[in-house]
């Protein structure tokens, strides 16, 4: 808040060496000054482009959460880069490919959710809680994916997609659930990927993959007029009322929407040589509107058809921000077991949320190492993710992938879980979340740490701290986004001076 | 929400005296042209309500309005909006409730891809409106500077029914360009007259005109405060509300003639629009959704004990048990809460353990015998299963809470109110074989658990004798099921937060069985000052209805005078007759 900008790149031209952290260091939470280290961003870093916000289901159990210190011992790794993640029934196994890039943080604590389920969601991204009610939390503020588009959307950028697998199924179930929020409001969340493919791609045509036709340019008239005459009487209404008024506010939301479609519909600049959406006969179609009708054999196809639905919007330019809540606890949870037909020891009627509530986090627990193979199955998909991102070419970025440039940040409903009087991380309020960070980043951030955030596990640095070095990353990029914005709402995120600094915790 | 509701529920059954609240020969102002006074002077009470009205807005449609105002336009019945947009984000339990609903950017290409869709099914009927209803005949060289007369025409018609009024010359001439447009630019494989009515029906279908409903006034009043909502507006209001469609003929031609602007002609359009079928069906959706009861149907387990099925036919019973309520019987809240017949199928009524040996697959209006303990709708298969939250295997708390909430309108305590920020219940575990969840959870849960539980619990153990798939049971877990309780009288307030603090006394009421408990709501003062609450939220689509604080103690009149003879349709109409219906503030 009126903190004067300064570019995390101008700083080091400025200091360039560790004498700078004695004269920060008051700026800094006494938890997070361990952490000071030289920045260590590579030369070649810049400003991530996308943001991808992945969610998962219940906690982590310490066993199989923590990393190795390497394939031959066994014993839990220090910070730092020497970690291994390839053990026997280690969560974190399918992101071992990841390695170099991945951070996985230790000691981080959702600063203001309750101890339900439902809060961890929305703590998650961002948004703070009024009201931390155990089935519908009330919510103020913005999410992180909202606030950095409703920054940086470039003409033409469309709204983040919110996706979300098995949202609805349970009858407590609104959209107080979502995961993302804009100005208090929560977004829905598309459960049917043919809904999010519609959304997306049924009135896009990829302008330079696509030699213009007298139909599509007729096509093009046709939509644009029907859009300037939205866009004109949007405008009317908005003049009838006052500019602090709810409605005034949804008005301005929808036009900004038609706005970006109309920019959208006008073409990209970009290079869209990786744009190639799915065909709509490769997307799964869970019939009906999102609220139920769920086709669960179509559940392990769901998954696929998001990631690429994801994939496909960035590598067509057509959003930059995205989240992906795939399940939380409240779902029928034996549906889940049709995805995962590799796990053993299941049978149709199992229980996951009254399972979870038998862990312990030890290594040698049953129900932990369900537990353990339950969350890889999602980690699993975060690499099918990261793999499709480096399968794109940026369009931005020649010689780079989707993947070089985009940050993935992986949360998970509940913490990681040490003990059985911390059960499944209730008893401690979200403390120690397992936040990773995964994806090129731009090359921003240091890669391949494991990070004990204010020295230890149970340092309880607010979450926040990170969220806004991600949002700090983001916006240093000067060529795109406006450099005199004072970014007025970050202390939602947390103290902005824990973020400005070159010396931050993460690079 | 809760809170809002709860404070005022609570406030006013502390300090003011409700009885006197409205004189009841005030009623008649709903469309009056005079604006309602600024401090609410025709309440008579030790501290007036401050008579706030709600402020102008604009009121997306629901996904099933967009549908029924696109049929009701272009006869397209393929319900576009059910199949491609988001479910609504619900407030306070209603889909028609929009306060919360944000236009973003999958939204606006989903109407994008509904209005093209819809425009090229309905176009091919729409040549032949044009011909036959319009007689008329598109030029064939139209001119952006001379209009078609016939695409005029067609215009002003389709889009008086696209926008529920008139248009203006402004709205004319721009989607008269919006025909040229689709004249000049056709749709693959149509003819350029044929495209230009295409692309008016595109362009419509996504303009805010059709998608918003509006509570704004009149344009060109820029001034006055408050501010009387338009006829047309009116209209739309009671059409939305009473059918979840637009303004029929009869209702624009009311609005055109001037003739909306009293509360008696407002009641009649109502009662007239209610007693439809389409009608039938909305007040059969407000009290689905009050309860929560309309979720039913989507916990149908292939593999559970609830069939898709049997899930289906609960809501089915629900249905058309409130319209048996509302149009055949007293129309009260008393007999909604406490009839003693419902709707069964054979399949619904063996499910439930009742006779079925006269039944078939149709649904037939059965009475319940005095050997049963079900009777009114807390005690059928749509509420019981939607409150139950089967996966936390503890009904009669999520029961419990639900009727503290949605029936009484009583906010619960947060930990933190409590003194136990952070506080995590401990998981309930299966108690041994002979132990009753309610056993088990007397045992576990007192001393400081109690604080919050004595709220809702004592009440949900009046559904005990109801599984959480609604079967009738006397044992669980090899335990006897007690279902009696208590209704607790809640004696300490706190002001600020409106929530209910625990406190060393209660005036509490037992009651043994559900049956009990049924009739115990019923004749409770706070549940019919509730209802009145969930009516006014639902009807004018706002979540916190304190505002209209002066509207719902008007409406609460007749609740006051005989707590069982209060109707249904009754509060509804009161809130027709009230300021915050046809005013608001600028």
């Amino acid at each position: 808040m009126g903190h004067p900008r300064t570019t995390r790149r101008d700083f080091l031209k400025k200091t360039a060496s560790l004498s700078v952290v004695p004269s920060l260091a008051p700026l800094l939470p006494p938890l997070l000054a361990p952490l000071l280290v030289p920045c260590r961003a590579s030369a070649a870093a810049k400003a991530p482009l996308r943001l991808i916000l992945l969610h998962s289901p219940f906690h982590f159990g310490e066993a199989y959460y923590h990393p190795q210190i390497s394939p031959t011992d066994s014993g839990p790794a220090p910070a730092g880069s020497n970690f291994f993640l390839g053990y026997a029934n280690s969560s974190l196994a399918p992101l071992a490919p990841f390695q170099k890039d991945l951070i996985i943080f230790r000691g981080l604590k959702y600063g203001a959710a309750s101890s339900s389920h439902l809060s961890g969601g929305t703590a998650f991204t961002g948004s703070a809680l009024e009201t931390a009610g155990g089935t519908n939390p009330k919510i103020s503020g913005t999410s992180i994916d909202q606030y950095l588009f409703n920054r940086m959307a470039q003409a033409g950028s469309l709204s983040p997609i919110c996706a979300g697998l098995f949202t609805y199924l349970s009858a407590t179930h609104t959209f107080d659930h979502s995961i993302v929020f804009n100005n208090g409001a929560p977004l829905a969340q598309i459960d049917n990927p043919m809904n999010l493919y519609n959304a997306l791609f049924a009135n896009f045509r990829p302008p330079t993959n696509t030699p213009a036709t007298p139909a599509s340019m007729s096509q093009t008239a046709r939509r644009q007029q029907a859009l300037a005459f939205a866009q004109k009487y949007l405008n009317g209404l908005v003049g009838q009322l006052p500019s602090t008024s709810p409605s005034a506010s949804a008005l301005e939301s929808h036009l900004a929407a038609i706005r970006g479609l109309a920019g959208q519909i006008a073409g990209s600049s970009a290079n869209l040589a990786g744009c190639s959406p799915p065909s709509s006969s490769a997307v799964t179609n869970d019939a009906g509107p999102d609220a139920g009708n769920y086709v669960v054999s179509n559940a392990p196809l769901d998954v696929t058809s998001f990631i690429n639905i994801i994939t496909q919007a960035f590598a067509c330019d057509i959003t930059r921000f995205a989240s992906f809540k795939m399940s939380d606890y409240a779902d029928p949870s034996q549906i889940l077991l049709q995805l995962m037909p590799g796990l053993t020891d299941f049978d149709q009627t199992t229980n996951w949320h009254a399972m979870t509530h038998t862990t312990d986090g030890s290594a040698t627990n049953a129900s932990d190492i369900k537990l353990a193979q339950f969350k890889a199955y999602f980690m699993n998909q975060a690499a099918a993710l990261l793999s499709a991102l480096k399968a794109v070419p940026d369009p931005y970025s020649t010689g780079q992938t989707l993947y070089d440039n985009t940050v993935v940040l992986i949360g998970s409903e509940g913490p990681v879980q040490t003990s059985h009087s911390d059960y499944h991380g209730n008893g401690d309020p979200r403390s120690d979340q397992p936040f990773i960070i995964a994806g090129g980043c731009g090359g921003y951030f240091k890669g391949g740490q494991l990070i004990f955030a204010g020295g230890s596990k149970s340092a309880s640095v607010p979450h926040n701290a990170l969220l806004t070095n991600i949002v700090n990353t983001f916006e240093t990029n000067q060529q795109q986004f406006n450099p005199s914005y004072v970014p007025k709402i970050l202390s939602q995120y947390g103290d902005y001076s824990f973020s400005v600094s070159p010396t931050s915790w993460l690079t | 929400m809760i809170i809002g509701i709860s404070s005022f529920v609570l406030f006013c059954g502390v300090f003011c005296d409700c009885d006197r609240a409205f004189d009841s020969d005030s009623h008649d102002f709903a469309t009056s042209s005079v604006p309602p006074t600024a401090q609410g002077n025709d309440v008579d009470s030790d501290k007036p309500c401050s008579n706030v009205l709600p402020t102008r807005k604009v009121w997306p449609l629901s996904r099933a309005e967009y549908d029924n105002t696109v049929n009701a336009a272009l006869g397209n019945s393929s319900n576009q909006a059910q199949k491609l947009f988001p479910a609504e984000d619900r407030a306070n339990g209603f889909t028609s409730n929009a306060q919360a609903e944000i236009v973003e950017s999958n939204l606006v290409n989903l109407l994008m891809t509904a209005a093209e869709t819809i425009a090229s099914q309905s176009v091919a009927g729409e040549m032949n409106y044009l011909a036959t209803d319009l007689q008329c005949t598109l030029s064939a060289s139209p001119s952006p500077t001379s209009q078609d007369p016939c695409a005029i025409n067609y215009i002003a018609a389709r889009g008086a029914a696209f926008f529920r009024r008139p248009l203006t010359t402004d709205e004319v001439s721009d989607l008269y360009q919006a025909y040229l447009t689709g004249f000049n630019n056709p749709f693959p494989n149509t003819n350029a007259t044929v495209s230009g009515i295409e692309n008016v029906i595109v362009t419509a279908l996504q303009s805010p005109q059709f998608f918003y409903r509006t509570e704004l006034g009149l344009n060109s009043d820029t001034s006055s405060d408050p501010v009387q909502l338009t006829p047309y507006e009116v209209a739309s209001a009671i059409s939305y509300l009473a059918t979840g469609s637009p303004p029929d003929a009869t209702l624009l031609a009311a609005a055109s003639s001037g003739s909306l602007n009293t509360a008696q002609a407002v009641t009649s359009q109502y009662q007239r629009l209610i007693a439809t079928p389409a009608g039938k069906e909305k007040v059969a959706e407000f009290v689905l959704e009050w309860l929560g009861a309309d979720q039913v149907s989507q916990l149908g387990n292939a593999n559970g004990p609830l069939t898709p099925a049997l899930a289906a036919a609960m809501f089915t019973e629900t249905k058309d048990f409130v319209q048996e309520v509302v149009f055949n019987g007293t129309g009260t809240i008393h007999e909604l809460l406490t009839a003693n017949y419902t709707f069964l199928n054979a399949d619904l009524a063996a499910y439930y353990g009742l006779p079925a040996s006269n039944l078939g697959a149709n649904f037939s209006r059965v009475s319940l015998g005095s050997d049963t303990d079900r009777g009114g709708v807390l005690s059928q298969g749509a509420f019981l299963v939607s409150a139950s939250n089967v996966e936390a295997g503890v009904p009669l708390l999520h029961r419990g809470r639900i009727i503290r909430q949605q029936l009484l309108c009583e906010a619960l305590p947060s930990a933190a109110s409590l003194g136990l920020p952070g506080f995590t219940p401990p998981p309930f575990t299966n108690p041994p074989a002979g132990t009753t969840t309610r056993q088990a959870l007397t045992k576990d849960i007192v001393g400081t658990c109690y604080n919050c539980h004595q709220f809702f619990m004592p009440i949900g153990f009046g559904l005990e004798n109801f599984d959480p798939f609604a079967r009738y049971q006397t044992t669980q877990n090899g335990g006897t099921v007690d279902s009696s309780g208590e209704l607790i009288e809640p004696a300490s307030i706190d002001e600020d937060s409106g929530l209910i603090l625990s406190s060393e006394s209660f005036n509490q009421a037992s009651f043994s069985g559900y049956l009990a408990l049924a009739s115990a709501l019923a004749a409770d003062r706070r549940t019919l000052s509730c209802f009145n609450f969930q009516v006014v939220s639902y009807a004018s689509g706002r979540n916190n209805v304190g505002q209209d604080e002066c509207s719902v103690r008007f409406a609460s009149q007749s609740s006051r005078d005989g707590v069982s003879t209060a109707t249904i349709q009754e509060q509804f109409q009161n809130y027709l007759q009230s300021q915050s219906f046809a005013w608001r503030s600028r």
